[in-house]
């Protein structure tokens, strides 16, 4: 097909806007980047700014991973992450399965229950006071057990198991089949790209933990990643008493926002493509 | 597999609960909540040697806690009935706890257990800690941050344009409007401004000290009056002047929401209006001098009053208390008795040099004269100032710390500031101060940059909004009743 100049015109307009967007996301990212890499008088003599550093250094990322605070935060978020998204996985899939059976007796009513929780919380102080009667204050369970389940992902997962065909159900249970083996054998397997980004959700929603952990956490050793940056970042003090504080410079906290970022860039590609699948099957069947 | 991951999570569990039951034996832990910790603090307590030497003198665990979102997560601790032992706070939010009833009432201590720290206080002025005549917190008295105030200038660029150091506002002109547009770094370009600051309306609060007030809510005693810094009389005039610098384009145009602190290092900007500790001490200098090596600073901390009154720049609140240490009302009798020995420790000889100063012998030491002088490794003491709970002797302390900064800290300690009263002054229940604060801090930004006319006509009429619509006439009675009740007017 030839083209014709409108259409040229179009694409080009296309590609620039797409240019355009696509360079508002990446120049945050490489400033951030460059100011890690640039000696700080070098930073101040540009005025501030730099998109490609000409002196690189890395005394900054030398100096972070030296730094045991945040490295052992990386290990308490990684721990919270696999960990958290292992018990996140098997509790809602357990959770998900039954109640999509439409034979189990009273399921509308687990159900409104469960969404009920959705739509209204319990708020701050009684999950504080549940927490604390539990006794899993100031211990890594406290970022854990209270969000087990996601209602959301919750209703992504159980729409997704209701949209299996009935039939084959019915001929797991001719050849024998028992309620965990269907889920095991034959359900999991069928659900791999509702439950990857499943897995995907939970396990942001760990990494990005931090609400929680202000509030039950009151140990530096046991505080994760999102907090200790946050402290990083804000440790700029203001004259007052402490005037033998010497800010860090802006570097030091450049390149821990690296360092707490990369994990997550690595990661991501390589679960993208399930991702976008996953999304899409709990939505059209959602 | 499924059933190895949730063994493994039961066995977990059961492990972590194991451990959060305290064993006996351990020395009395005091938890103190606070809201931001030194730099590089250790992340590991075996490595804090302030904690360590607490520890060993008293048998104290003296454990500062860092709470980030510092006012949610303590009200939730509080309400759910986990106070921590002591916090760290401010006389509004110590108020507010009052209220709730989880602070202990100190009354009965202050004369006996805590003899020691109120004859180290050296003053009386608790009056902010008293809610219904009874002590429910500790202030921490704290004299230095506001004389920390100078104006810094860049003394080469005045020898370069053959200037002399402002001595009154249109010096202060006349100077800011020669480093804008003479090129005062002979680089050929037209890239440098006259004046910054590093916080806030500081910029024009450096202009407005010569006439007798700033641009801020602040309550003033004159002629035996209560008044208020928005209501003196220079204030229309002082606009007048600020308005012109903003007009020529003499002041950082980012400075009001940003701090200009590394404009003024990195040479773009002539004078900095700010605290004397990010440019003065050993590292700012340095940090100056890495980008331009023929900088040279120097400083002035006042102008000429226009207005008769004595020469004075910012403001210099009477009552010292902003910071209070509540103790938790559900305490143990044990855990408050550690808490008496560690604050009598804390203000003793020895623990007081500890917490200024680090370990004798290891960060400090004393000279042949008997004087106190910092070690090679003071450095290592950087992030102890937290430990510092109560007052401090300010000047001994910044000439042992900082002695490269003491012709600064000298001149700015000593330098005339306006008096204000503010943090004597609990406004009244129904109304919003802070909503007022923004309102008039917004209105004075619009009279400068000329969204609003400039006239005393309407500048009165700003007065009579403040009045209208946030209580201003309520706020300066409730001002004018409690300082009379203080008798520090008749």
């Amino acid at each position: 097909m030839v083209k014709s100049k409108n259409d040229i015109a179009f694409e080009i307009l296309v590609l620039l806007i797409i240019t355009l967007v696509g360079l508002a996301c990446l120049i945050p990212i490489l400033f951030v980047i460059s100011y890690s890499l640039t000696p700080m008088e070098e930073m101040l003599r540009n005025g501030g700014f730099s998109l490609i550093p000409r002196n690189i250094t890395f005394s900054a990322y030398k100096q972070m991973l030296n730094d045991p605070t945040l490295m052992n935060a990386m290990k308490v978020s990684a721990f919270i992450t696999i960990v958290g998204t292992a018990a996140n996985l098997v509790v809602t899939l357990m959770l998900a399965y039954p109640l999509s059976r439409s034979y189990l007796p009273g399921r509308k009513v687990f159900v409104q229950l469960i969404v009920f929780t959705m739509i209204f919380s319990a708020g701050t102080i009684p999950t504080y006071l549940i927490v604390k009667a539990t006794g899993i204050l100031n211990t890594l369970w406290a970022l854990i057990l209270p969000s087990l389940v996601a209602v959301y992902n919750f209703i992504v997962m159980k729409a997704f198991f209701e949209g299996l065909p009935n039939d084959l159900f019915e001929s797991a249970r001719i050849d024998g089949a028992g309620e965990f083996k269907i889920l095991f054998s034959i359900v999991l397997p069928l659900s791999l790209p509702i439950v990857t980004t499943i897995s995907l959700y939970y396990a942001v929603a760990h990494w990005n933990v931090y609400t929680a952990a202000i509030l039950y956490i009151q140990d530096t050793k046991l505080m994760p990643l999102q907090v200790i940056l946050r402290r990083m970042i804000n440790s700029a003090s203001t004259g007052d008493l402490n005037i033998d504080d010497e800010i860090p410079p802006e570097t030091l906290r450049m390149a821990a926002v690296c360092i707490a970022t990369a994990p997550i860039v690595i990661i991501y590609p390589f679960i993208q493509k399930y991702f976008v699948k996953g999304t899409l099957a709990g939505a059209v069947k959602g | 597999m499924k059933k190895l991951i949730s063994l493994l999570l039961v066995a977990m569990m059961a492990l972590s609960l194991c451990m959060v039951s305290a064993s006996a034996d351990e020395p009395v832990e005091i938890e103190i909540a606070v809201s931001s910790l030194g730099n590089g603090w250790p992340a590991d307590l075996k490595d804090d040697f302030i904690y360590q030497k607490i520890l060993e003198d008293t048998g104290v665990s003296m454990k500062l806690v860092l709470v980030d979102d510092f006012y949610t997560a303590v009200n939730a601790r509080i309400t759910g009935g986990n106070t921590p032992d002591m916090i760290k706070t401010d006389v509004d939010h110590m108020i507010t706890w009052v209220r709730m009833e989880a602070l202990k009432d100190m009354t009965p201590y202050l004369d006996n257990e805590l003899a020691n720290y109120k004859s180290w206080l050296g003053s009386t002025e608790m009056t902010a800690c008293y809610v219904d005549g009874k002590l429910y917190a500790l202030p921490q008295i704290y004299d230095g941050s506001k004389h920390q105030y100078c104006v810094t200038i860049r003394q080469d660029w005045l020898d370069a344009l053959g200037l002399q150091m402002p001595t009154t506002v249109q010096e202060l002109y006349d100077v800011a409007y020669a480093f804008t547009y003479n090129d005062p770094d002979k680089n050929g370009l037209n890239d440098t401004v006259g004046l910054t600051a590093t916080k806030g309306m500081y910029v024009f609060d450096t202009i407005m000290g010569s006439f007798d007030t700033v641009l801020s809510n602040q309550i003033i005693i004159r002629d035996g009056k209560v008044t208020n810094t928005l209501l003196q009389p220079g204030m229309v005039d002082g606009l007048k002047w600020c308005k012109k610098f903003v007009d020529d384009k003499l002041i950082d145009p980012d400075c009001v929401t940003t701090s200009g602190a590394d404009k003024f290092k990195a040479g773009t900007v002539g004078m900095l209006s700010s605290s004397w500790t990010g440019i003065w001490k050993a590292y700012g200098q340095e940090q100056i001098h890495n980008v331009n090596p023929n900088a040279v600073t120097n400083f002035f901390t006042t102008l000429k009053s226009e207005v008769g009154a004595p020469d004075a720049m910012f403001t210099d609140d009477l009552n010292t208390t902003n910071t209070v240490y509540g103790i938790s009302a559900d305490i143990s009798d044990e855990k408050l008795n550690a808490m008496f020995k560690l604050i009598d420790y804390l203000v003793s000889d020895d623990g007081s040099k500890l917490v200024f100063y680090g370990l004798k012998d290891v960060h400090w030491k004393y000279d042949d004269n008997g004087n106190i002088v910092m070690t090679d490794r003071a450095k290592e003491a950087n992030y102890i100032s937290t430990y510092q709970l109560f007052s401090r002797k300010e000047a001994e302390y910044l000439n042992v710390k900082f002695p490269e900064a003491k012709k600064v800290f000298d001149a700015t300690m000593s330098a005339n500031r306006i008096q204000v009263y503010n943090s004597l002054v609990r406004e009244p229940e129904e109304m919003f101060l802070s909503d007022m604060e923004s309102y008039a801090k917004q209105e004075l930004l619009n009279f400068i940059y000329g969204d609003r006319e400039l006239t005393q006509e309407e500048y009165d009429k700003f007065i009579q909004e403040l009045r209208d619509l946030y209580d201003f006439d309520a706020y300066m009675e409730a001002a004018t009743e409690q300082l009379t009740a203080y008798g520090l007017v008749k």
